[in-house]
């Protein structure tokens, strides 16, 4: 028996109805804003009080968004200089929200709001020194990387090695090798 | 109704799909020719940026090949050059509609390189998540299909639903989309206090709301069945030869699935039937995401039964060296088989990661099913492997 003529619309305008008279689910977002849970990751800030300028956050970085300029100074004046950060810039147009830093911070001065409106007219104005956005953002507060000169970085390397203390380091042997066979044997099939 | 007749057509042709291609003496004969046609990579129905390079014959197709790489970022390679520990929030990238089995996937392949014993809570949290994550996954899976063939509401009451589920996965990890939960050793935190409660809440009002608003209004609905019955058809044995996973696999009536055949987690000591369908058609694959969705219900009510104490991260040290060697993990992702396979060299970060991701290796059924079936045909089949962008090309 074939079904009944507007059968199949029926069905779904009673649906509609009963969902017109409940609560709407949609909010109007910029006006109203929820309630964010306890855990929400936002943008990263520091507390500069408590830092100890480990520098173990800058390494666990995966995007390389946290860098810090470290110096020693005798604070306390018990004539061991201890480290102590110069600079600490938050990079957020680089920043995932991972919270690797967070989890691996030994004394938790470095945490997330729970902000996340991190837009900007300028990039950098993103680049946050000590957790607060720059006066003037025409000014990169990134600390210079330095460059080594070609020949002494080709030294280093070959110094360090099998040293793999960093696991961004993108040397390693066994790697190299197979590319390298891989390069010669193409050669002679040319 | 027309598709009967259209198909009716078809039958008498030739008795197969692609009876209705123009055989080359007749085109010859006539002088026509096939028009080669360019379907994305923006289109508004492509799942992401999939182009599609097309050969009609009319309005039916002939040739259908893939072209991806349009979103490639080379994770395999960004893994090789991390530690360990900070590959995880990069597979929160592949398949963005599912994470956490991609987070799963990768934790139990160096888990396997380290011979690590997590401890059970953090296990059973895990699988919480998964069939969490497998709700917000397939509810919406449902309504893109739905919205592919141009019907507008059940998209909207599946976001509602992935939504809420996304209000849960927040309050437990801190964040919407990319998670970042799992951890080498277990998860991140323990649950939130009385989250347990609510998710039992929320499933019970879900299950009619999910009954009335998707199953009861879309299975029946004539023009829902004229464009999905025998549309994508295939056979298990072609399904086996393509190497399909996932709803469109069990959609044939092959009886395969990784929580049940390779099991890892606790999912041995969970109750729960895998979901098959004999058609192997496009309607039989949405039939299988609706039993699974079923499931996954009745997984996540036992796993807050049967929650245990105590920790949830397994001690493995600061810093992951494993040993040389290579680590396997493969999990049932909505979408299919995901799969992980870590080399490690014995240094703290992997010599080689790759991904097998099935959104890529179900994409290869486009060439097959695709020619013999009409241009807007396309759109359901592509509804049926539900791809995603972030996991063809990685």
């Amino acid at each position: 028996m074939p079904p009944q003529l507007g059968q199949g619309i029926m069905k779904g305008m009673s649906i509609t109805l009963k969902n017109l008279f409940k609560n709407k689910i949609t909010r109007q977002y910029p006006e109203y804003k929820r309630n964010l849970p306890d855990r929400t990751r936002g943008m990263l800030t520091v507390d500069m009080d408590r830092c100890i300028a480990c520098l173990q956050c800058m390494r666990i970085c995966p995007d390389h968004c946290i860098s810090i300029e470290q110096t020693k100074r005798d604070a306390d004046g018990s004539g061991k200089p201890k480290p102590y950060a110069v600079g600490f810039v938050i990079d957020d147009s680089r920043c995932m929200y991972c919270s690797l830093c967070v989890e691996v911070c030994p004394v938790n001065c470095i945490y997330h709001t729970e902000e996340f409106e991190a837009q900007a007219y300028n990039r950098l104005e993103l680049a946050r020194q000590f957790g607060e956005r720059p006066v003037d953002p025409t000014i990169d507060p990134r600390p210079e990387v330095k460059k080594k000169p070609k020949k002494a970085a080709a030294k280093g390397k070959a110094e360090k090695g099998d040293a793999k203390a960093d696991g961004d380091a993108p040397k390693k042997s066994p790697k190299k090798a197979p590319a390298k066979a891989a390069k010669s044997s193409e050669g002679d099939a040319a | 109704m027309l598709s009967e007749e259209r198909r009716n057509e078809t039958v008498a042709l030739d008795g197969t799909a692609s009876g209705r291609l123009a055989r080359p003496d007749i085109r010859s004969e006539f002088g026509l020719e096939t028009m080669d046609m360019n379907m994305g990579p923006q289109h508004p129905a492509m799942h992401g940026l999939l182009r599609l390079i097309l050969e009609l014959d009319g309005e039916t197709v002939m040739r259908c090949d893939p072209v991806m790489g349009y979103l490639h970022r080379s994770q395999e390679k960004i893994a090789e050059n991390r530690m360990y520990p900070a590959v995880v929030p990069m597979t929160d990238r592949l398949d963005y509609f599912a994470n956490i089995h991609n987070e799963h996937g990768y934790v139990l392949a160096v888990e396997d390189v380290l011979d690590a014993e997590i401890p059970p809570r953090a296990e059973y949290i895990r699988v919480l998540m998964s069939e969490l994550m497998r709700l917000a996954s397939h509810i919406p899976s449902i309504g893109f299909l739905m919205l592919e063939l141009g019907a507008f509401t059940p998209i909207l009451y599946a976001f509602r639903e992935r939504e809420r589920i996304q209000n849960f996965l927040e309050a437990i990890t801190g964040a919407r989309m990319m998670f970042h939960y799992f951890r080498i050793g277990g998860v991140k935190a323990d649950l939130p206090p009385g989250i347990l409660e609510e998710i039992s809440e929320y499933l019970d009002g879900l299950e009619g709301r999910f009954q009335t608003d998707t199953v009861d209004l879309v299975t029946g609905s004539e023009i829902y069945v004229a464009r999905t019955k025998d549309v994508g058809k295939m056979t298990p044995e072609q399904a086996l030869d393509m190497g399909v996973t996932g709803p469109p696999l069990r959609g044939t009536g092959v009886d395969f699935d990784i929580r049940r055949d390779y099991p890892y987690s606790v999912y041995p000591e969970l109750d729960f039937d895998v979901v098959t369908d004999d058609a192997g058609d496009v309607a039989a694959s949405y039939r299988v995401r609706i039993g699974e969705v079923w499931q996954s219900i009745r997984i996540i009510r036992q796993v807050i039964e049967k929650m245990p104490e105590g920790p949830v991260m397994a001690d493995l040290g600061r810093r992951l060296r494993p040993r040389e060697g290579d680590g396997f993990g493969r999990v049932e992702s909505p979408r299919g088989e995901f799969a992980v396979h870590v080399v490690s060299d014995g240094s703290d970060s992997a010599y080689r990661v790759h991904y097998r991701d099935p959104s890529f290796c179900n994409m290869q059924l486009l060439q097959e099913v695709v020619p013999g079936h009409y241009l807007p045909d396309i759109m359901p089949i592509l509804g049926m492997i539900d791809p995603v962008s972030g996991g063809w090309d990685k």
